[in-house]
């Protein structure tokens, strides 16, 4: 009786040890598909997030990493088991977040330098069709330049977080601010490329 | 968004503040105020102008933005080449604290099974 007792606890044991084994098989599946969950989060959204970095605090050294991070800790929250609810606004908060940190501190250097800019004004093809509309086309954009590179750091901020498709209160949660601030700053910029533009 | 319409003296609908027609474009007002602005846009020209060259704003600066904006932004330094590596370091620091806390686990389940063969019941 005693040693049927033992053998039941012997298959019992090794029942267990057998379900804590695919217990850890699930897990480390469950971390590989979260992986891969990740890496495709990234390879879409790394360059709208690193543009954002850049055209926002206009340091590119620092966007790569900071872009990096802000995935990574996308990782450890979703490993952690925290429910994220809107992972891309989530990304882009963290990212604004730690360029604030990081970057802020430093001057804005605009990426609409002189030099850049005579470059890609030259590479630029038209389609219009005239010299005139042509001439008017560049005019137009020099215009534009002049406005974008007066932008404070707010209005850059909601404006280009604004072209890459977030509504305002997506905006108003990933810089931390009100959504009427976010209603009123991009208000301003509307005015200034317009004032820029039409005079 | 409160009402975009300001009523005059005599109670007759006046023109919405202009900053209420960018949140017109942007279709952040309400369904219900949404309607009314659409109404008033039906009989002013002056408004309807100044929509027009919100709009003309926002594609001005959208066909800048591709066209010069962009190819004005440097590509990353480093391409993206230390993601896989830091991801991978993440994982193995994420998972070793897992992978502990269930061989502690399984080892505890075990430890308290040996723990009833051994020990006799009374």
């Amino acid at each position: 009786m005693t040693l049927f007792r033992l053998k039941r606890k012997v298959i019992l044991s090794s029942e267990a040890e057998l379900y804590y084994d695919n217990d850890l098989l699930q897990f480390r599946q469950g971390t590989l598909k979260l992986e891969q969950k990740v890496t495709g989060y990234f390879e879409q959204w790394r360059d709208p997030v690193y543009r954002y970095v850049v055209a926002a605090f206009g340091n590119s050294a620092q966007a790569e990493d900071v872009t990096q991070e802000a995935f990574l800790q996308l990782y450890r929250c979703l490993h952690a088991g925290q429910s994220i609810e809107n992972a891309r606004a989530w990304v882009f908060r963290v990212a604004h977040n730690l360029a604030v940190n990081q970057i802020k501190s430093q001057q804005f250097i605009t990426p609409l330098d002189d030099e850049t800019w005579a470059e890609v004004r030259r590479v630029y093809q038209d389609s219009s069709p005239t010299p005139e509309q042509k001439l008017i086309q560049q005019e137009k954009f020099d215009r534009l330049r002049i406005a974008v590179t007066s932008l404070t750091a707010p209005e850059r901020q909601c404006l280009h977080l604004r072209t890459k498709g977030f509504r305002y209160r997506e905006i108003a949660k990933i810089l931390g601010i009100g959504t009427t601030t976010v209603a009123e700053t991009l208000y301003r910029v509307i005015e200034k490329l317009a004032k820029e533009n039409y005079g | 968004m409160d009402n975009p319409l300001q009523n005059g003296k005599n109670g007759e609908e006046q023109h919405p503040p202009r900053e209420q027609l960018l949140l017109y474009v942007d279709r952040e007002l309400t369904p219900k105020w949404a309607a009314r602005v659409e109404t008033h846009l039906g009989a002013c020209w002056s408004c309807r102008a100044q929509v027009s060259k919100i709009e003309k704003s926002i594609a001005d600066f959208m066909e800048f933005d591709g066209a010069m904006l962009t190819p004005c932004l440097s590509p990353p330094p480093n391409s993206w080449r230390g993601f896989d590596g830091a991801l991978r370091q993440v994982d193995a620091e994420s998972g070793r604290k897992s992978l502990l806390s269930i061989v502690f686990s399984s080892f505890g389940g075990l430890f308290s099974r040996a723990r009833h063969l051994v020990m006799p019941r009374h």
